[in-house]
Parts: C-alpha cells; sequence; structure tokens
C-alpha cells in the first residue's frame, strides 16, 4: 500500500499541484473558521471563568435574585442560616474611565469591614495591607484600590486621581491602595478597582440592594447542604449556587451567538466536501486507464479504494492542518468581534484579551477537516475501485454510466424533500430536534437533486448561448453538458453557499419588516432616557425619584418608568419588563395575538396578571387564560396570562407586568429606562437638550429621540445580522475556489479540443471567451439553483427551523433585491476566478494540445 | 481611660485552677469595674517605615463586661469627622456592631470578622476586641517582678476554648499597689507576638484609670498608641444614646 502511494499517489499530487492546493483551500477555509469560532468561544468562555473565579476568593456560594439584585435585609437572614461562617455582599460593574486610553475597569463593591475574609487585599512587599487605613477607606466614598496591572499601566499611586463614568454622571476617585499582582487583582484582564459597597450602591444606582452574596461555609458543611439551607430560608425568588455555575448563564449567551457563526463554518466545510467530491470524481475519470492498468496487473478493489482515500487522506490532512493555522491566526479577530458583539446586543462584557488554543476543538478541527476530506472522496474512490478494466479505456461509455445512477438518486432526492417540508404542516414544526434532523434531511435532498437540475439547465442554456455568443458559447455550453459530475460538483458548492446567504437574507427581510411594524406599534414615545450608554447595557440604573425630576423639565408631560429584567424560566432567559400598565395602554396600542385591548388595564393595574410575547408562548405552549409561575424575592408566585402580544424584544420570549406589582414583590424601585411623552408645542430635539444640559454632571443620562430609538433599533438588528456577510463573503471565496477548480479540469480535459479551435485558426480572444462564457454559464447554472434553494430553505428556516429555536413565526419575504443582485455579482466572481484558467488554455503550446490523447 | 479597653485587656487574662491567681484576675476587674463612663481618645499607629496615622475621638460607654454598649464617635482627621460606630455585646452571643458614615449617610452592620485580623488597620486584633468573662480563662500565678518600678504579679492565663482563640498564651503583669494590669505578652504558637503596657496612671473618682496604652506587633514592627484624656465615671445618658437613631446623627 505504501508502494502504491510513493508510486502512484505522490507523483499524481504532484503532477496536478495547483489543482489540488485548490482543492485543498475547501477544507482550509471550512476549518479555519470552525477552528477559529471554536477557539474564540473558549476564549471568551474562559476569560469570563477566570474573573468569576478570581473574584470569588475564597466564596463557595453566591446567592442572587436574579437581576433585580438582593435586597440588603437578605444579607443578615444569609448570615443567621447555621453553617454559614461568613456572609459578604457584593455589587460589580464594568466601568468606563473619562480617559478612554485608560479604558474600563471591573469595580467591586464590597464591605471592606467583612470582605477580607472573602478576598485577598495584600500588596507584594511583605504582610502590609493594600489599604494602609481603612477608616478612611469606609468614611470617604470617593475611596477606590486599584490592580497593581492597572496602576503601572495608567501612572497611579496612592492618593492618584481617576475619573470614572457613573450613574450620576463622571466623579473623581482617590486611589488609596494598591493591590498585588495575584489573585482576584488578576480579574478582567488586570483591570480590576475595589470601592466600598454602599458607595458603589449610590454610584451606580443599586438603590437599597446587592448584586449578590457571597458565602464561606463553616467546615464541615458541604456546599450542597449550604446552598439547600439558604435557598430553603430565603424563599423561591433566590439562587444559591457556586461561583462559576452563575457565570453559566452569560457562557449560554455566548454559545447561542457562536452556534450563528458556527453554522457559517459547517457551510465552509460542506462546501470544501463538495470541492473535494468534484475534484475526485474528475480524478477518478482522468486516471481510468491508469485504474484499469492496475487492475490488470492484480492491485484489487480494496486497494484501489484505499489508494484513493490515501491521496485524499494526504490532501484532507494538509489542508486540516494549514486551516488550523489559519484558524489560530483569525481567531483573535474572531473574539474580539464576538466579544463586540456580544457587549452590544446582550449587553454583556467579557474582557478578553489572548485567544486561547482549546485543546479539544483544535485536534478536533484537524481531524474533522481529515474526516471531511475522507467523506467527500469516499463515493469516488468506490466509483475508482469498481472501473471495469476492459471498459476503462472508453471515455463516452463511462460517462453514461453514471448518468443511469441519477434517476434512483433523483428519486430518493424528492422524495426526502418532499417528506421534509410536510413536517412544516405537522405538530413537530416547532419541535427544534425533529426540525435539525429535518433540516439535515432537507440538505441531503437538495445535494441529491443537484446533478439533474444542473444538467437540465446546462442544457437548456445550449441554443441561448449558441444564439447569443455564437462558436464560443456554444462551445461554453457543450462543456457543461459533456461534464455533468464536474459540473454539477462545482454548482453545488456555489449553490449551497448562495442559498445560506439567502436564507440569512430572506430572515433578515422579513425580521425587518415585523420588527418595523411592531416598533410602530410599541416604540411610541418621544423620548427615551436610559441609565446606560445603549439598550442593552444594565450596569447603572436610576432611582425611581429621578422620574420627579423628569417631570419638572419643560415641555415633559408624562412619564413612564420601565424596569427590565432577564429571568431564568425553565432553562431560559426570557425578558421582563415591567411598566406602569395604564399610562402605557393608553398611549398606545399593542400589537396583540390573543386578550382584547380594552381588558388588559383593568386585568392588569396591581393584579398578578402578565402580558406575554408571541414567541414566549411558543416557546413554553400558554396562552391567555393559563397561569405561569415566576420565582421573585418575595416568593414564588401566579400569574395569569391575560394576553398575547407581538413583540422582538428578546429571543428567548418576554412578559410585561405593572409596575406596582413589579416593585412589591420583586422588591425593586429601580428603572432602567424613563419613557417620556411631550407636550403639543415642544420639540423632542428641545426637550433632549433640556435634559443633558440640566442633568450633565450629576447623572449619566442615555436620551434618545423616537428617532433615534428606531435607528438604535435597527443596527442592534443589523449587528446581530452582520453574520450574513461573514456568509457572503465565504460564499464569494466558494465561487472563486470552486470555478477555479472546475474550469482548471475542464481546460485539462479539453486540451485537444482546445488545440484543434486553435490549429483551425480560432484566434486567442475566442479561446478566452469561450473559458469566460463556460465560467459565467456555471456561475448562472449556481445562482438560479441558488435562488431556488433559498427560496425553499428560507421558506422552510422561517416557518420551522426559526420558529422552534425562538419561537417567532415571521412572514415569509424572499429577498427579492438581494436574490436579483446575485447575477451580475456571480457572474461578475465567475468572470474574475476564469481569468487564471483562460490564461493557462491560451498558454498551451499548439503542438503539445494538438498531440494529446 | 478607655475602660473599655481595660475590661478587654482584663478579659484577656483567663482565669485558672490556680485559685490565688484566679481572685487577683477577679479584683483586678472588681477594682476596675464602673457603671458608665465617657472620654476623649486619641490614637497613633505608627507602621514599619515610620509612617504614622493619627486620629482622635469621643467615646461612651454604659454597663460592664459582657453586656456593654459601647458608641465612639471620630473626630479627626477631616476624612473620619462624624463616623460613628455602635458596639453592643450581649451576655449570650456575639456582639452587634455598627459603623455609620456619614459622607453617604448610610450605617451598616459591621460583620463577624477573622478573628486575628487587625482592627480597622490598628495593631489590636478583632479578637483583642472581644469582651470576655474572667473566668473563661485558666491561670497560673508565677511569681513576682518588677513593673513601671513597682512589685508586679505575673500571670499566666490561657483561654479555655482553645479553638476560639489565636493565643496559645498570654503573661500579664498586675502591680500590687494598685492591682491593675499594666503589662501583657501575647503569644502565638507560644511564639512572643504582640506586647501591650498600660502606663500614665490617675485615680479618677476613686478608680486607677491608665491614660496611655501602646500595643506593639513584634512581627510587624508596628505599633498603636492611645492616649486618653477628660475621663469621667457615672455619667448620665439619655435612653436613646446607644441607638442607630443616634449613631445616625452626625454632629
Amino acid at each position: 500500500m505504501i508502494t502504491l502511494l510513493r508510486q502512484i499517489s505522490l507523483p499524481e499530487l504532484r503532477r496536478h499541484l495547483l489543482r489540488n492546493m485548490l482543492t485543498a483551500l475547501g477544507i482550509v477555509l471550512g476549518v479555519a473558521i470552525f477552528c477559529a469560532v471554536r477557539s474564540a468561544n473558549t476564549s471568551l468562555k474562559l476569560a469570563l471563568r477566570d474573573t468569576i473565579d478570581a473574584i470569588a476568593g475564597k466564596a463557595v456560594l453566591q446567592v442572587t435574585a436574579g437581576e433585580a439584585g438582593v435586597p440588603e435585609d437578605a444579607l443578615e437572614t444569609v448570615r443567621s442560616v447555621a453553617g454559614v461562617r461568613a456572609a459578604v455582599p457584593i455589587i460589580e460593574a464594568v466601568v468606563r474611565t473619562t480617559d478612554a486610553a485608560q479604558g474600563n475597569i471591573l469595580m467591586l463593591g464590597v464591605d471592606m469591614a467583612g470582605d477580607r475574609s472573602m478576598r485577598d487585599y495584600r500588596i507584594e512587599q511583605g504582610n502590609e495591607e493594600a489599604v494602609a487605613d481603612p477608616l478612611v477607606f469606609l468614611a470617604q466614598p470617593d475611596s477606590i484600590l486599584v490592580s497593581g496591572e492597572f496602576a503601572a499601566r495608567n501612572r497611579l499611586a496612592s492618593d492618584s486621581k481617576i475619573e470614572l463614568v457613573t450613574a450620576v454622571g463622571p466623579r473623581t476617585f482617590t486611589v488609596r491602595g494598591i493591590m498585588t499582582a495575584q489573585g482576584m487583582a488578576k480579574a478582567f484582564g488586570g483591570n480590576l478597582g475595589v470601592m466600598d459597597i454602599y458607595s458603589a450602591q449610590f454610584i451606580f444606582g443599586r438603590g437599597r440592594s446587592f448584586d449578590r452574596i457571597d458565602i464561606a461555609l463553616a467546615d464541615g458543611v458541604t456546599v450542597d447542604q449550604g446552598a439547600r439551607a439558604i435557598e430553603a430560608r430565603l424563599g423561591p425568588g433566590y439562587k444559591a449556587e457556586p461561583p462559576l455555575r452563575r457565570g453559566k448563564q452569560t457562557e449560554s449567551l455566548l454559545e447561542a451567538f457562536s452556534q450563528g457563526l458556527f453554522l457559517s463554518s459547517v457551510m465552509a466545510l460542506l462546501v470544501g466536501l463538495f470541492l473535494i467530491f468534484n475534484a475526485f470524481a474528475v480524478n477518478v475519470t482522468e486516471r481510468r486507464a491508469q485504474i484499469g492498468i492496475l487492475r490488470a496487473l492484480g492491485v484489487t478493489r480494496g486497494r484501489i479504494q484505499r489508494l484513493f482515500l490515501g491521496e485524499s487522506l494526504i490532501l484532507g490532512a494538509l489542508g486540516s492542518a494549514a486551516g488550523v493555522a489559519a484558524g489560530i491566526f483569525l481567531g483573535r479577530g474572531m473574539m474580539l468581534f464576538m466579544a463586540s458583539i456580544v457587549e452590544q446586543i446582550y449587553g454583556v462584557r467579557v474582557f478578553v484579551d489572548r485567544l486561547r488554543i482549546d485543546p479539544f476543538w483544535t485536534p478536533a478541527s484537524f481531524l474533522l477537516g481529515i474526516g471531511a476530506s475522507l467523506a467527500a472522496a469516499w463515493l469516488p474512490a468506490r466509483a475508482a475501485a469498481r472501473v471495469d478494466p476492459a471498459l476503462a479505456l472508453q471515455k463516452g461509455k463511462f460517462q453514461v454510466l453514471f448518468l443511469g445512477e441519477n434517476r434512483r438518486r433523483r428519486a430518493i432526492g424528492l422524495a426526502l424533500a418532499a417528506g421534509s417540508l410536510a413536517t412544516t404542516f405537522t405538530p413537530w414544526s416547532h419541535d427544534l430536534k425533529v426540525q435539525t434532523v429535518v433540516f439535515v434531511l432537507l440538505f441531503v435532498s437538495l445535494t441529491l437533486l443537484v446533478p439533474t437540475f444542473s444538467h437540465l439547465l446546462a442544457v437548456l442554456l445550449r441554443r441561448p448561448m449558441g444564439r447569443l455568443f455564437g462558436m464560443e458559447g456554444q462551445l461554453a455550453a457543450d462543456s457543461l453538458v459533456a461534464a455533468p459530475r464536474r459540473t454539477s460538483a462545482t454548482v453545488a458548492a456555489l449553490m449551497f453557499s448562495l442559498a445560506f446567504v439567502l436564507i440569512m437574507a430572506t430572515y433578515s427581510v422579513s425580521v425587518r419588516i415585523s420588527m418595523m411594524q411592531w416598533v410602530d406599534s410599541a416604540i411610541n414615545s418621544d423620548l427615551f432616557v436610559a441609565a446606560g450608554e445603549s439598550l442593552s447595557a444594565r450596569t447603572f440604573q436610576f432611582p425611581a425619584s429621578f422620574g420627579d425630576e423628569l417631570r419638572q423639565v419643560p415641555g415633559v408631560r408624562q412619564v413612564d418608568s420601565v424596569r427590565i429584567l432577564i429571568l431564568n424560566y425553565r432553562g431560559t432567559a426570557p425578558m421582563l419588563v415591567s411598566i406602569e400598565i395604564e399610562q402605557y395602554l393608553r398611549r398606545g396600542q399593542p400589537l396583540l395575538e390573543q386578550g382584547r385591548l380594552r381588558d388588559l388595564a383593568p386585568a392588569m393595574s396591581g393584579r398578578s396578571a402578565v402580558l406575554v410575547s408571541n414567541n414566549f408562548a411558543r416557546l413554553h405552549d400558554v396562552g391567555r387564560g393559563d397561569h405561569i409561575q415566576l420565582d421573585t424575592p418575595a416568593g414564588r408566585h401566579d400569574f395569569e396570562v391575560i394576553g398575547v402580544i407581538v413583540d422582538y424584544s428578546s429571543d428567548s420570549g418576554s412578559l410585561l407586568i405593572d409596575r406596582d406589582v413589579y416593585k412589591r414583590l420583586w422588591k425593586d424601585d429601580r428603572v432602567d429606562t424613563f419613557d417620556l411623552m411631550i407636550e403639543r408645542g415642544y420639540g423632542a430635539d428641545a426637550v433632549k437638550r433640556e435634559i443633558q444640559r440640566r442633568f450633565a454632571g450629576n447623572r449619566h443620562v442615555f436620551v434618545l429621540t423616537n428617532q433615534d430609538m428606531r435607528g438604535e433599533i435597527i443596527r442592534l438588528t443589523d449587528q446581530f445580522f452582520a453574520l450574513q456577510y461573514v456568509q457572503l463573503l465565504v460564499a464569494v471565496v466558494v465561487a472563486v475556489l470552486g470555478i477555479v477548480n472546475s474550469l482548471v479540469v475542464s481546460i485539462h480535459e479539453r486540451k485537444r479540443e482546445i488545440g484543434i479551435v486553435r490549429g483551425l485558426g480560432g484566434e486567442r480572444r475566442q479561446v478566452r471567451k469561450a473559458i469566460l462564457l463556460e465560467a459565467a454559464s456555471i456561475g448562472l447554472v449556481a445562482v438560479l439553483l441558488g435562488i431556488a434553494a433559498g427560496a425553499i430553505l428560507g421558506y422552510y428556516v422561517i416557518n420551522s427551523f426559526g420558529a422552534a429555536i425562538n419561537g417567532w413565526v415571521f412572514p415569509y419575504r424572499f429577498p427579492t433585491a438581494m436574490a436579483l443582485a446575485l447575477f451580475p455579482g456571480v457572474i461578475a466572481v465567475s468572470l474574475v476566478a476564469a481569468w487564471y484558467p483562460a490564461r493557462l488554455a491560451l498558454r498551451l503550446p499548439l503542438v503539445e494540445a494538438l498531440a494529446y490523447e | 481611660m478607655n475602660k473599655i479597653l481595660i475590661a478587654v485587656i482584663l478579659l484577656l487574662v483567663p482565669p485558672r485552677a490556680d485559685n490565688r491567681a484566679a481572685e487577683i484576675m477577679r479584683e483586678v476587674e472588681k477594682r476596675a469595674r464602673t457603671e458608665s463612663q465617657s472620654n476623649d481618645g486619641a490614637i497613633e499607629v505608627a507602621d514599619s517605615g515610620g509612617k504614622v496615622l493619627q486620629k482622635s475621638w469621643r467615646l461612651w460607654r454604659e454597663g460592664n463586661r459582657g453586656s456593654s454598649k459601647i458608641l465612639i464617635r471620630f473626630a479627626s482627621p477631616p476624612e473620619v469627622r462624624g463616623v460613628g460606630f455602635l458596639t453592643l455585646n450581649r451576655p449570650d452571643g456575639p456582639a452587634e456592631q455598627w459603623l455609620y458614615t456619614p459622607a453617604i449617610q448610610r450605617e451598616r452592620r459591621v460583620a463577624p470578622q477573622e478573628k486575628s485580623q487587625r482592627f480597622m488597620g490598628t495593631d489590636f486584633s478583632n479578637e483583642d476586641m472581644e469582651e470576655r468573662s474572667v473566668d473563661s480563662y485558666e491561670y497560673d500565678l508565677l511569681g513576682e517582678e518588677s513593673r513601671q518600678g513597682k512589685p508586679a504579679y505575673k500571670i499566666r492565663s490561657v483561654y479555655k476554648d482553645r479553638a476560639a482563640t489565636q493565643y496559645s498564651d498570654v503573661y500579664v503583669w498586675v502591680r500590687k499597689d494598685i492591682v491593675a494590669t499594666v503589662f501583657f505578652e501575647f503569644y502565638v504558637d507560644r511564639k512572643l507576638r504582640k506586647t501591650m503596657a498600660w502606663d500614665d496612671w490617675k485615680q479618677i473618682q476613686g478608680t486607677w484609670t491608665p491614660h496611655f496604652m501602646e500595643m506593639k506587633d513584634l512581627a510587624r514592627g508596628s505599633s498603636t498608641r492611645i492616649r486618653s484624656s477628660n475621663v469621667k465615671y457615672d455619667v448620665k445618658f439619655e435612653p436613646d444614646w446607644f441607638s442607630l437613631r443616634n449613631l445616625r446623627r452626625a454632629p
């Protein structure tokens, strides 16, 4: 076997080095994106865990009450639980310094009177404590400690001043100590600060609550025992869990987001798979004489098959190795991109500055590339093994034999496609597990149908190509028809790329249209005053009393207080929105899918009733009249579902309740956003400017007009769909690779034909034109099939697969503009891709070309 | 003189099966007992590098060991002016401690601390600040030595609940003339870790009262000095003097 590989395979690989490199590039691309996404995801998760772990110190449990925070009075309750040795409160927030060069800093609000039993605050020299004078630290609310690394980077020393952006505007703080660069000071990349917890409550707008309570247990008490005892004492609205488990919600957000990028990588790998299939299928065709001779010399079918698989293994290994290297190179950029998107969409900041090579996924990427290469070469290798030595010398008959297989393949493909699409009309249409299988089957069915339809389109193109472009057009069309396997593989690769682009575009267009309709009904305030710097940021909150201050601003007619929490409900993270429900319903009309508008205010005002979003209703199978239980700091509480509204705030669903009910049950009167209506005769921009002027310096306010808010929502939506541009880029690269590959093979196969054309007086430009037209034809066939596949898959994703993931069913809107733009775009790319093969064809020595075969 | 600190120090002198030593310690405690007290205090904490932090306060106490109530209001430096510290000792459980910060107008409950940790950056540990019964120690009379130029009993004391103390031994010197503790040596794992001296004795309303105290941490090379003045005993307080409401009333 080794001898065969050395004497047959290696020379073959070297002989078609360019073609093999191009083929391997598909694997390189797929493995690179896969490796980059997984490494980026791992790096983000590990950075998050490092920060949680470093800050946790000796804490073995952390008590939280969701995003509402833990009321202060819970602290004494926790301290009184038997088995709790120490319980200290914590507030945690990432804040911006006013000097952009200093960057962000993770501020911990701690009770310095008690936190030293939980965390290490020593400085590097000897046993001196980081805080020389704890009483001054506690007495002066501007006191902070900073980590040694942050201090060194920003040239800070004891008594230095630093200005931070806080909920009450920019504030100057005094550095009263510098922590050793170990333990918790390494959290958040070494950008850590510590301040007194009650000062932190004030400047971060936490009211009378903490973000969590850290617990150390007495000797002999296990973590499970401690957690159960604490949760039993506090009630169902609280959770006591180990520090790292608390980070799971953020990790699941990262994971959910990286799924989209993961699909890109899978798509790229699949495309690479097609390219290898194509290359090997052509290879088998070209080497049939060689195969025949080997068989005649006694080489068994099995060894023939293993020979081709061995070549695929070599190609796959080289491609995978290059892919892993490229993935590591791309990974850092991917990591920063993901961190930025997650912050903008979910408001979660993860500090990450270095890429960590995943010890599992990196070698897994390598093996995946090899696996894809072997899988792609399996059928051609099997076909090679079945070559009859006698028929091997007969070119035409060999091609025809493949067509016979097409009938069975076509039948299976049609059956699979019909069956898959039929599930959208069954009760399993929104079952995620079922629809994942269906999605794979749909993909398989389209793969099986591609050869039939690409051959059909190639035949249909013959006459118009001849009429429009003369002899060159006819030559180009004939080339496609004469090599159906080569053509269909290239078309398939490109078709799927374009189909994925169209799926993303379909989803994007459908979502945008629905989103704008929802925005028109739901976003109906004149002004929005937020405590954070973006809609998703939740670092700061306003005290409820700030609403009274806003009412004093000239031109302000109505002020509604909005508080938003992310809940934990049956393993999902829906959004809870509380607002003064009567005022809210007076100024706008939500789009209702269930329920009556006139019933809402009386049913919800001050009562335990909830409006759920359409996707929440679908995800959890609830409707009007049902009851749901929510865990609150006041205990588990029953809510009646009073209606279902169209709402796109959260892909995990949203729930709307009256603010009075929220304050009573969650013991929290803070506000994330004030929605303002202004008096007639006042302009929104003028009132906005007055608010900014009035509160600059003593409040951190982020004021948006209705137009600004709509723009912000569109921007966030676009961010989410930024992936489609990644897909588009992959599609373009695939187009270039696939077409170059196919044309290089085509030129090789048609050496004699090209020689004859040249010998009969055909000019160079005519040969070039024929090659270019062939490329354009492949592109055109791929676009037509890609649009068809994209339309089918897009419809399926909108109505079933997408709905199974997030519960939303959007009205299907085909992205016509994008589809039409693909025609000139893909054809242009195809022509560019054909440039090199055309040069290759023109460089063929005439004598050699005529002497071919 | 800071009666509370005397009481604390007294409590660090454990009683023991040796009746004579225990009798001496009970006599010390009896002579130092007063029902209430107020005084001004000034503290200097010097670190090993010679850096000195200074503060001053006014102190009020009511009750005695085990059930006393203490309010301290800091007067200087300006950064800590108005900060209040309220301790409510209980005979049947840990003390309740509250700290009030006028800058944010909030009081906070001070959580039970690690015993060996320094109290507010001084050389006193949290254990040193606890009130303990005279009878919770074992005492051993070791003889007589001279202290402050006067003859004094030397007594070794060990806290009976070994798991609840950082000190393996505490040696106490009691001056025979005034029957008051004047010097201490604190041992951790049988190694001398800290010393404390009481001096500048004056008789106030019939009670011998030290007006100077110095705690030295030999391992750290730091020291804490406290000077008392304007000491008064049997002071009458308003009913809510030792309450959170009064704690919040910054001067």
